[in-house]
């Protein structure tokens, strides 16, 4: 009986023991104790440069009073990002924040949160599929805190990062390193169960992926799951990831069309074959019952959680090429997107913007703006997870393209 | 079992007794914790405040905020006094180390059992004790 020793000792370079000697400030000093704490408890032997951070927990609902503490600490102390760091959705849109009837107090916290993470060198992307706008390559080493990209990353682009905190992120960003344990071995990123579903369980929609994301990830919760027998689209895989990081701590999967980059797909696991999980329709349908089977006619749609991607607003759009008059009884929608789409793409935000209003910088799940309605119909079981406690009336999901279809094609 | 040491890894070590508050086996904290109040807003302990309190779940889940939601419960004066995680503390743990929070993890699924079914624990230097147990099943 007694303690459990910390796993081991990591090395350190010459420069780094210098900062935890306090050469760069005691700040510097604190945040690299923090990854050394982290890294020896996780039996990191070293830490590794990475490419590039992407931080949580920016808008001022999630981060706080927390966060503007300790950014306006790391900006007096004249700290700065060594890489490229961006950031998830905050509390608003930049540029049009005023038409979301928000707290003016929340307006003012929010945007100085905001100026301290530019004041040190964040890049004000403010969403949450960093993966669609600035893709990591094959290899890369990362330090990304945002569940659901993070996961794909590692699955479908075959980057390397664990699944960092905000606040880790942070200091990996100012210090550009993290410790070398978890998902940044080849020798960890295996299988650890495979998945299959009966024949009477074949999903369609993006939203049954994630609800089976939500499902499974309450199973898997920190393994690998490998998924056999199933061939789903980039925009399915995005919301089943989504989903399993969302209710376990699933940061990678291997599915068997998508050919990783990195070639590490073993079915078994020291001769040991990998225990099998079989998920059937009726299993299926008694776990979606707990979000579905409340009646209600929302006054709000949101959709975009994770934020739309361009293949997901095609999707929309090619659903609405032929579409009739608008329903006036169904709800009223909001799409979540990237700023950077404004230039990207921007005939086709042009056409969203008909359907529905186009919001950037921000989604449902971190903005006080969905409060002042009644009842909301959400597309994932992210938002769902998230929202459900937080929103004052009721709350449901639907797929995205069903409710569109029923609004704008009256079926 | 009540004068059993449970054996856990631990940060911060620690010399006090306190009430349990149990979480879940999966536990975010962005949607469970409110970090203005204190409150439980989803969950097993929903309704109950962890102001003061030995928080105990199976293991984290979700959202990545949960550093942000705990240096959030400083600025509001609303801290748990400890932490027990029954895998590994790893998303939380940059909070646990910058608010030198008791924080003790990897704890065998035995004595887990007992451990979130106890509604009074005494944390020491060496591991955990059940002062109270079996209040709920």
């Amino acid at each position: 009986m007694g303690s459990i020793p910390i796993a081991g000792v990591m090395y350190l370079t010459s420069r780094q023991e210098a900062i935890l000697g306090g050469s760069e400030g005691t700040i510097s000093a604190q945040l690299l104790r923090i990854l050394l704490e982290l890294g020896e408890r996780q039996g990191a032997d070293q830490m590794i440069p990475i490419v590039s951070a992407h931080l949580s927990g920016i808008s001022y609902l999630t981060g706080g009073a927390g966060a503007l503490r300790l950014y306006r600490e790391l900006g007096a102390a004249g700290l700065r990002c060594a890489v490229r760091t961006s950031i998830n959705p905050c509390g608003f849109d930049l540029r049009r924040f005023k038409e979301m009837g928000l707290e003016p107090e929340f307006v003012r916290a929010q945007q100085e949160l905001l100026d301290l993470m530019r004041g040190i060198g964040v890049q004000t992307s403010c969403s949450c599929i960093p993966q669609m706008i600035d893709p990591p390559q094959a290899g890369d080493h990362l330090a990304w805190a945002e569940s659901s990209a993070l996961s794909y990353a590692n699955t479908v682009l075959g980057a390397y990062t664990n699944r960092e905190s905000g606040l880790t992120a942070l200091i990996s960003g100012v210090l550009g390193i993290t410790p070398n344990y978890g998902m940044h071995l080849d020798r960890n990123r295996v299988s650890t169960c495979e998945i299959r579903l009966d024949p009477s369980f074949v999903p369609h929609t993006s939203l049954e992926f994630s609800l089976l994301g939500g499902m499974l990830g309450e199973r898997v919760n920190d393994g690998i799951p490998f998924f056999r027998g199933i061939q789903p689209t980039i925009p399915q895989i995005k919301a089943l990831l989504a989903g399993m990081a969302t209710s376990g701590q699933v940061a990678m999967a291997y599915f068997e069309h998508l050919g990783l980059p990195l070639t590490i797909l073993p079915r078994e696991r020291n001769d040991r074959v990998l225990p099998l999980i079989v998920i059937d329709r009726s299993e299926y349908q008694a776990y979606v019952e707990r979000f579905t089977n409340e009646a209600i006619e929302p006054d709000l749609a949101v959709f975009g959680c994770p934020h739309l991607t361009e293949a997901e607003i095609d999707q929309i759009l090619r659903l609405t090429e032929q579409c009739q008059d608008r329903q006036s009884n169904k709800p009223i929608i909001w799409f979540f997107c990237p700023r950077v789409f404004e230039q990207r793409i921007p005939d086709k935000l042009a056409r969203l913007s008909e359907l529905g209003t186009v919001w950037f910088d921000t989604c449902m799940v971190v903005s006080p703006a969905v409060q002042s309605y009644r009842s909301l119909v959400v597309d994932s079981y992210k938002s769902y997870r998230y929202l459900r406690p937080l929103f004052a009336g009721r709350i449901t999901v639907r797929d995205r393209l069903d409710l569109i279809n029923e609004v704008f094609n009256g079926r | 079992m009540d004068a059993e040491l449970i054996k856990a890894r631990i940060l911060n070590p620690t010399e006090l007794e306190g009430s349990v508050l149990f979480l879940g086996e999966n536990f975010s904290a962005y949607g469970t914790i409110d970090p203005v109040t204190g409150q439980i807003i989803d969950g097993p302990a929903m309704g109950q405040n962890l102001r003061g309190r030995i928080l105990i779940c199976g293991s984290e889940a979700g959202s990545t905020v949960a550093p942000w939601i705990f240096l959030s419960l400083r600025e509001s004066a609303n801290l748990p006094i400890a932490l027990i995680v029954r895998t590994n503390v790893v998303v939380l743990l940059p909070a646990c180390v910058l608010l030198h929070l008791p924080t003790y993890d990897q704890i065998s699924e035995k004595d887990y059992a007992f451990l979130r079914n106890a509604s009074r624990l005494r944390l020491t230097h060496e591991g955990i004790r059940i002062i109270d147990g079996f209040t709920q099943n």
